[in-house]
């Protein structure tokens, strides 16, 4: 009996004291943290090809920065400025309050959009339903869609759209919407398209070579309450409309009923998906790509229909030529 | 013979295809276990357990649920007036979902283990004397170590990407593969006491640990310690 309790008491402290040999944490020098960032984008990030970069390259050039004396932020530093080479607004690296993305995609560009200014001086009787705002100019409708984030609710856009149901035209807003969640944008698209549709395709990545691929799957949408559907669609866009903001516009744009007015949006066709590097830092990535119908890719964004660009005059002149643009379109 | 308690577990878990961290937690679970004795010792048991686990690093924290049910079936091989060596199989099902609270659109991964192998248990009946005169007490020992499964995994593997996979049933079913020792290592060790306090009925405490590492493209390892207080009587 007592040799039993005695090799059963060895066992568990033996468990106890091997546990962490067993299952052991990941290096958390400079070097180990550098080698699982690149490694981690390496096999997972899906834009490899169609950014057309040399990631070993990439490897080639900042690794030799690195040491075990690097400083945490200048190993911040050496890793975002690697990242910056892939040009892609879902690539971002979190270190607590420190954060990088790259916005290169919409900050080389005119702004395009001052909604302070389009409220005085077009809409000034606008109204919100959450953060969603619209307005009635005469027969036609405006609604601006700031985000598709959590702040936008489904019972929103419910409402703000049985407001809209009567109007003879609608010009959605969504200049400055950084994107937010696809469920969102479905729900919006559900009431303007007119039977189901084939909207896109999503490519996800399958192996760690950088082409290992998923077979495209197809992304279809069919009519939920449809208010809208048929009626002249108008999409002001600029280069900050990113990611599900950008997919919105390319849904739209299989609309013959709709016109895309404004800036080039910023792209960003992926899903971005979170990983944890060794120190805690936190990677985002793309981790699949999407093409439209006809089979282009949309990471580098969507053209407009008509190109309109607010100039410094218009600017000076508390003009917004994109808005302008659209109304004298839709009347 | 009946027997239900409540459990405390302590896991660790690192996922390489989710984090480079490693997860750790304490929390509570259930678990019930019904046996029945005659020629052959049959077992069945059900278990669940869910709490938070944290990243060593950072601010990641992870909703981790743990699912059981097993089927043993013991053949009695060695039996002395206190003790009795049994050899029999378990067939063990296990379900490990995980919520990575901070992330935004992988945030689910899951294992779906069903394994099967060998299984032994020890026991050791005896008697205290003096104020505990009269009370039968058991100490036993057992291990359990598969060498088939039917394994399904989420963000494990690379595959796991496709689809944005939610633990749905139809998403563990659909991915379901037979491994051996080579894609699945598993050992599970339980071992306790347990005093009969009248008629059949009494309460035991048992200590369990039970770990394992799934080798795909990412690795998968679990660690899981839990203590158990259990009442059991007869039915």
């Amino acid at each position: 009996m007592r040799n039993v309790v005695r090799i059963c008491m060895v066992m568990m402290l033996f468990i106890v004291s091997c546990e962490k040999a067993i299952i052991k944490e990941d290096k958390q020098n400079p070097v180990a943290v550098f080698e699982s960032l690149w490694h981690a984008m390496d096999t997972r990030y899906a834009l490899f090809s169609y950014k057309k970069v040399d990631w070993k390259e990439a490897y080639r050039k900042y690794r030799p920065m690195v040491s075990d004396k690097t400083s945490t932020g200048e190993l911040f530093d050496i890793c975002t400025a690697m990242l910056d080479q892939l040009m892609d607004g879902h690539v971002a690296l979190i270190n607590g309050d420190q954060k990088y993305t790259y916005t290169g995609y919409y900050n080389s560009y005119p702004h395009n959009f001052n909604f302070g200014l389009l409220k005085e001086k077009y809409l000034p009787g606008i109204n919100y339903q959450g953060i969603l705002a619209y307005a009635f100019m005469e027969q036609f409708g405006y609604l601006h869609i700031p985000s598709f984030g959590e702040e936008l609710t489904l019972a929103d856009i419910d409402r703000v759209f049985e407001q809209l149901a009567d109007v003879q035209g609608l010009i959605i807003d969504v200049r400055d919407n950084g994107g937010g969640g696809s469920l969102k944008v479905d729900r919006i698209v559900e009431k303007l398209i007119p039977e189901k549709m084939l909207l896109k395709y999503d490519i996800y990545k399958r192996g760690p070579g950088h082409d290992d691929f998923y077979p495209p799957e197809a992304k279809y949408l069919a009519p939920r309450h449809p208010v809208l559907a048929g009626k002249p669609l108008l999409i002001l866009t600029n280069r900050r409309c990113f990611s599900s903001c950008n997919d919105f516009v390319l849904y739209m744009s299989e609309l013959p009923n709709a016109v895309i007015i404004g800036d080039q949006t910023g792209g960003g066709s992926g899903t971005p998906f979170d990983y944890e590097l060794p120190n805690g830092w936190v990677l985002k990535y793309a981790a699949s790509m999407a093409v439209s119908v006809e089979g282009t890719n949309i990471e580098g964004g969507i053209a407009p229909d008509y190109f309109v660009s607010n100039s410094l005059d218009d600017e000076s002149n508390g003009r917004d030529a994109i808005f302008k643009f659209a109304l004298e379109h839709l009347q | 013979m009946v027997s239900m308690g409540v459990f405390l577990s302590r896991q660790t878990v690192k996922d390489a295809g989710m984090s480079a961290l490693v997860y750790q937690g304490t929390y509570p679970g259930m678990a019930a276990r019904f046996s029945h004795t005659g020629r052959v010792t049959q077992e069945v048991g059900v278990r669940g357990a869910f709490g938070k686990l944290y990243g060593s690093k950072g601010s990641g924290a992870m909703q981790s649920k743990v699912f059981g049910f097993d089927y043993s079936i013991l053949f009695t091989l060695r039996k002395t007036g206190r003790t009795r060596f049994e050899l029999g199989a378990t067939l063990d099902n296990y379900l490990h979902l995980r919520e990575q609270l901070h992330y935004v659109n992988n945030r689910d991964y899951y294992e779906c283990i069903s394994s099967i192998g060998p299984t032994a248990r020890y026991s050791y009946i005896f008697s205290w004397r003096g104020k505990q005169a009269g009370k039968n007490w058991e100490v036993n020992t057992r291990i359990f170590c598969p060498v088939g499964a039917a394994l399904s995994t989420a963000y494990s593997a690379y595959e796991g990407q496709a689809g944005l996979h939610t633990s749905s049933l139809r998403t563990i079913t659909r991915d379901i593969k037979l491994t051996s020792w080579n894609g699945l290592n598993r050992f599970y060790w339980n071992t306790g006491i347990k005093v009969r306090m009248r008629k059949g009925s009494g309460l035991s405490l048992h200590y369990q640990w039970e770990y394992y590492r799934i080798k795909e493209v990412s690795e998968v390892q679990s660690a899981m310690h839990s203590l158990t207080i259990n009442y059991f009587f007869l039915l």
